[in-house]
C-alpha cells in the first residue's frame, strides 16, 4: 500500500472515530472526567453489586422456602386438627340432640381407652360414680346400643361392649314384633336367640331393645337382621344381627338410667 | 523512557492549563506538544535513515490521545480534541519535508499558528455542531487568533533537525 493511501486511511480512521463519538454523544449529557476515570470501577461495582444482590435474593428465597415449608406443615397439622374438631362437633351435636330427646340420660362421656381385661371386650369412659353412673346402666351412641356399665369407679367406668360373649340384651324385631335375646359373639355380628322357627323374620329388619330384661330401656336401636337360617335348626332360628354401632368406632357415648330406675 | 518523558510533558501541560485557567485563552500547550512530538518523530526516523507510515501512526495516536485527554478533562463531548489533535499529529511529521515546506523560522511560525487555528476551528465547530452551544463567533475568533499568535514563537524556536 502506498504512503498516500496509508495516510488517507489513517485520516479516515481518525475522522470516523471522532465523528462516531461525537454523533453518539449528540443530544446527551457530556461525559465528565470522573465518569470516564471511574467507569471501570463502576462496571466492577455494578457487577459485584448485582452478584451480591443475586446471592442475597437466592438466600432470601431459600430462607423463605424453608419458612414456608414449616408454615405449610404447621397449617396441614392445624387443618387436620380443625377437621377433627369439626367431626367432634358434629358428633357432640348429635349426642346433644339425643340427650334432649332421651329422658333417661345420666351423663355424656368420652371413650378414653380400650379395656385392659383380655377376657372381656370393654372400653373405659371418663365418667364414673361422681357423675351418677351405676353398674348395669345402658350405654348408647347416636347410632344405637353400645353395651352396659360393667364396673364403676369414682371418675371413670368400664363398659362391657355388645360384642362380648357375656353380653345379652332383650330385643324385639321392629316389623314382625318377634322377641328374642341378642348376645355377643366376640365378632362384629351378634346372635339373635330364641326366635321360634314359625316366626317370620326377614333380612334387613330392624332390631330394637324390648325393655323386658329390666336393664335396657325400650326402643334403643341395636342393629339389623343380617342372615336368617331356618333349615336344619331344632328349636330356634339362627339369626345374625349386624350392629348399628360398630365397637371399633365408639368415641362419645351416653349413659342411660336403668329400666324402672329413678 | 521516551514515552515516559512525553507522558510527563503531557501531564505538565494539563497541570499548567488547569491550574492557571487564565492562561487558557492565550496559550494552547496541547497543540505545541503535538507539533513537537511530530517533529521529533520525523527527526528520529531521519536519523535511522528511513521514513515509514508508522511514524505518522505514532504521531497521530499521540495527538489523538492528547486530544482525548483534553476532551475528557474539558467536561464537554468527547471527540473534537481527539479529531483535531489526531489530525495535527498526522500532519506534523510530514509538514516539513522537501515535498511540502522546507523549514524556515517564518514557515515554522506560520505552521504553528495555522495548527493552533485548525485546532481551535475544529474544536469550536464540533462543539457548536454536536452540542448546540451558542458561541459568539467574534470572541471565538479572538481567542483563536491570540492563541495562534502566542504559538508563533514556538514555531520559530523549534527547528527540525533535518532542516
Amino acid at each position: 500500500m502506498s504512503k498516500g493511501k496509508k495516510r488517507l486511511l489513517i485520516l479516515l480512521a481518525l475522522f470516523s472515530v471522532a465523528l462516531t463519538l461525537m454523533s453518539f454523544q449528540h443530544g446527551r449529557r457530556p461525559v465528565s472526567f470522573t465518569e470516564v476515570v471511574s467507569y471501570p470501577y463502576d462496571v466492577l461495582n455494578r457487577f459485584t453489586a448485582h452478584l451480591m444482590l443475586s446471592f442475597k435474593k437466592a438466600r432470601t428465597t431459600f430462607d423463605e422456602n424453608e419458612r414456608m415449608k414449616k408454615e405449610l406443615t404447621q397449617l396441614l397439622i392445624e387443618r387436620q386438627r380443625y377437621n377433627e374438631i369439626i367431626q367432634e362437633n358434629k358428633r357432640l351435636k348429635e349426642l346433644l340432640q339425643l340427650k334432649e330427646h332421651q329422658p333417661r340420660v345420666i351423663a355424656a362421656a368420652k371413650v378414653i381407652a380400650r379395656g385392659y381385661d383380655r377376657l372381656l371386650s370393654t372400653v373405659i369412659i371418663d365418667k364414673g360414680r361422681a357423675a351418677g353412673i351405676e353398674k348395669g346402666m345402658a350405654v348408647i351412641t347416636t347410632r344405637g346400643l353400645v353395651g352396659k356399665v360393667y364396673t364403676v369407679r369414682d371418675d371413670f367406668s368400664d363398659v362391657l361392649l355388645m360384642k362380648d360373649s357375656n353380653f345379652s340384651v332383650a330385643v324385639r324385631l321392629q316389623n314382625s314384633r318377634q322377641e328374642g335375646v341378642v348376645s355377643g359373639t366376640g365378632l362384629d355380628r351378634y346372635l339373635l336367640k330364641y326366635v321360634p322357627p314359625e316366626g317370620s323374620v326377614t333380612k334387613g329388619e330392624v332390631v330394637v331393645t324390648s325393655g323386658l330384661d329390666g336393664v335396657f330401656p325400650e326402643g334403643i336401636p341395636v342393629g339389623v337382621v343380617g342372615t336368617v337360617k331356618r333349615e336344619g335348626v331344632e328349636f330356634f332360628q339362627h339369626i345374625e344381627v349386624v350392629p348399628f354401632q360398630s365397637s371399633a368406632t365408639i368415641e362419645e357415648v351416653i349413659v342411660l338410667k336403668k329400666e324402672g330406675g329413678r | 523512557m521516551k514515552m515516559l518523558k512525553w507522558m510527563l510533558l503531557v501531564a505538565l501541560i494539563f497541570l499548567i492549563q488547569t491550574q492557571f485557567s487564565s492562561l487558557k485563552n492565550f496559550f494552547n500547550g496541547a497543540v505545541i506538544l503535538v507539533y513537537l512530538f511530530g517533529l521529533k518523530s520525523r527527526q528520529d526516523i531521519s536519523l535511522h535513515g528511513y521514513f515509514s507510515s508508522k511514524t505518522e501512526i505514532k504521531s497521530t495516536l499521540f495527538g489523538a490521545f492528547l486530544g482525548l485527554a483534553e476532551d475528557i478533562l474539558s467536561g464537554s463531548i468527547i471527540g473534537p480534541g481527539l479529531l483535531s489533535k489526531g489530525l495535527l499529529g498526522l500532519i506534523a511529521p510530514v509538514i516539513f519535508t522537501d515535498m511540502v515546506f522546507r523549514w524556515t523560522p517564518l514557515w515554522g511560525g506560520i505552521v504553528m499558528a495555522l495548527f493552533t487555528l485548525i485546532d481551535g476551528g475544529i474544536i469550536i465547530g464540533s462543539r457548536v455542531l454536536f452540542t448546540g452551544i451558542e458561541i459568539s463567533g467574534f470572541t471565538a475568533f479572538q481567542v483563536m487568533v491570540v492563541q495562534a499568535v502566542m504559538s508563533i514563537p514556538f514555531g520559530i524556536i523549534v527547528k527540525p533537525q533535518t532542516a
